[in-house]
């Protein structure tokens, strides 16, 4: 199975290779063909990183700066790695947006992320399969909970678990050390699955019992 | 096997396959046996699976809005890589010009300057750099679509001086008064068909987008390479030609003497317009016009 994964991520990368080669020299279909062909694991990492309620723009900050940068890559990290610290960048600049905004706005994006991931899920259900009841209610936790970490915890376990990107790829994204990258995510599962079995003093009483 | 307890962090890496292998390896016979780290192993892992939930897409339109503001921007980005470049070349033909000049003083028309004609000597001592066109000097035409460059003769004539522009044998010119430096050259006299009403079919709807300004500054400095008697120049106009976006800029050319004349029939022309590609400077033809 691993080697399937690695194989596939191999074509992928030699694909993305071909278009980026092509998209330099001046060809904007390469151009689009690269943009339509990433944008769904873009928006994921986005959608999980800033949330529901910004995830378009953030998706579409990242591919406007994609489009702008593609000139000067220079193929030293596969284009998925660059493309993913484009778009963590263009995260950061949405929740910075969000911040300057005031308190109650913020109070009403809380409650938005809830309802905005329902609303999501909805439409998921009208054009898929039934969904467990149970399992909408985690795509709603799991937004939820998500902002209770740090925005560099969260980057990380997205990158890690949802975009499964090894530590290596991930320090390169988020620039910091591999063993940063380590403890982040080793740090945001742990809070994150305190927080979900409601007892955010777990992880606290096992640090103590820890040598 | 040890009898410590893993760490968060140990689990996490070993869950990841990044732990060192040495380490994983006592790691794995630890979890074996030990319930606690055993049963917070699967916790995280919980964890780190429930993360990885697939997000939901968004839908078709909302790709299709996404990539294509991007792709605009990708456009914008091309147009000023190519801008630039064209800049660069623009650069180089005027210090062919300025080489030119000097080479000139130097010496290679040296004979030209000895010589009794006054005339020649004003036309070769010209250096195309000394002109200056400003905005109110130079008359600008409509957007042209130009079958030959035979074409602009009315269009001249309208602009410059309507009794008196004449263009008989201008591209036929003996000596070459009239270079002809596209491929497909045009005819030297005006009997294609279709051209009986050349101004109506002259004058398209559209303009194509680059600013005539910006063009005529950038293709400017190509034509004055390639011949240096232009002087100054009188006329200019976006126009399509070949279906090629082109700009026109019609220039005054020196007088030559009487003793050329003599020789060159053609030497009574005194305006010479350029038929340029907008998008690279290249010259695709030559005509020259009696004012």
């Amino acid at each position: 199975m691993s080697s399937h994964l690695d194989s596939t991520k191999i074509a992928i990368a030699e694909e993305d290779r071909r278009l980026v080669h092509l998209a330099q020299k001046g060809d904007l279909r390469a151009t689009e063909t690269l943009l339509r062909a990433h944008h769904a694991r873009l928006y994921a990492l986005c959608r999980r990183i800033v949330g529901p309620h910004d995830a378009d723009d953030a998706t579409q900050e990242a591919l406007i700066a994609i489009a702008r940068g593609l000139a000067n890559f220079d193929g030293r990290s596969s284009f998925v790695t660059w493309s993913y610290r484009v778009a963590t960048n263009a995260c950061l600049d949405e929740i910075r947006k969000r911040q300057r905004r005031t308190s109650h706005e913020l109070l009403q994006d809380q409650s938005d992320i809830a309802t905005s991931a329902h609303i999501n899920e909805a439409r998921a259900r009208e054009s898929n399969p039934p969904i467990d009841v149970e399992r909408v209610v985690d795509h709603i936790d799991l937004d939820t909970a998500l902002t209770a970490l740090s925005i560099e915890q969260r980057m990380a376990v997205v990158l890690r678990d949802l975009c499964g990107c090894s530590y290596e790829e991930i320090a390169t994204v988020l620039q910091v050390p591999p063993g940063t990258v380590r403890s982040r995510i080793a740090r945001g599962r742990s809070q994150l699955r305190d927080y979900l079995a409601g007892n955010p003093e777990t992880s606290s009483q096992r640090q103590s019992s820890q040598p | 096997m040890t009898d410590e307890h893993l760490s968060d962090d140990a689990l996490s890496a070993l869950l990841d396959e990044e732990e060192n292998p040495g380490v994983a390896a006592v790691s794995h016979d630890h979890l074996e046996s030990c319930v606690m780290c055993s049963s917070r192993f699967a916790a995280l892992k919980d964890a780190a699976q429930w993360i990885g939930q697939p997000v939901t897409p968004v839908d078709e339109l909302a790709v299709e809005r996404a990539v294509s503001r991007a792709l605009d921007v990708a456009r914008e980005e091309l147009d000023k890589h190519h801008r630039s470049l064209v800049q660069q070349l623009a650069r180089r033909p005027a210090a062919i010009a300025t080489v030119a000049a000097v080479a000139a003083t130097i010496g290679i028309i040296a004979p030209r300057i000895l010589s009794d004609d006054t005339a020649d000597q004003q036309a070769s001592s010209r250096s195309s750099a000394s002109y200056s066109t400003t905005a109110d000097d130079v008359v600008e035409g409509e957007f042209l679509r130009l079958n030959a460059t035979s074409d602009l003769r009315e269009p001249l004539r309208n602009a410059l001086d309507p009794s008196r522009v004449n263009d008989e044998g201008g591209a036929s010119a003996v000596g070459g008064e009239a270079e002809v430096t596209n491929e497909s050259a045009e005819e030297p006299v005006p009997s294609s068909p279709g051209l009986n009403n050349a101004s109506e079919s002259m004058k398209a709807p559209r303009r194509y987008s680059a600013n005539l300004g910006d063009t005529q500054k950038r293709c400017e400095p190509f034509a004055r390479a390639h011949e240096e008697r232009l002087g100054k120049l009188r006329f200019r106009a976006q126009a399509v030609f070949d279906d090629a976006e082109a700009v026109v800029m019609a220039f005054d050319i020196a007088p030559t003497s009487s003793s050329d004349a003599n020789k060159n029939p053609t030497s009574q022309f005194n305006l010479r317009a350029y038929v340029m590609s907008a998008s690279d400077c290249r010259v695709l033809s030559v005509q020259s016009f009696a004012l």
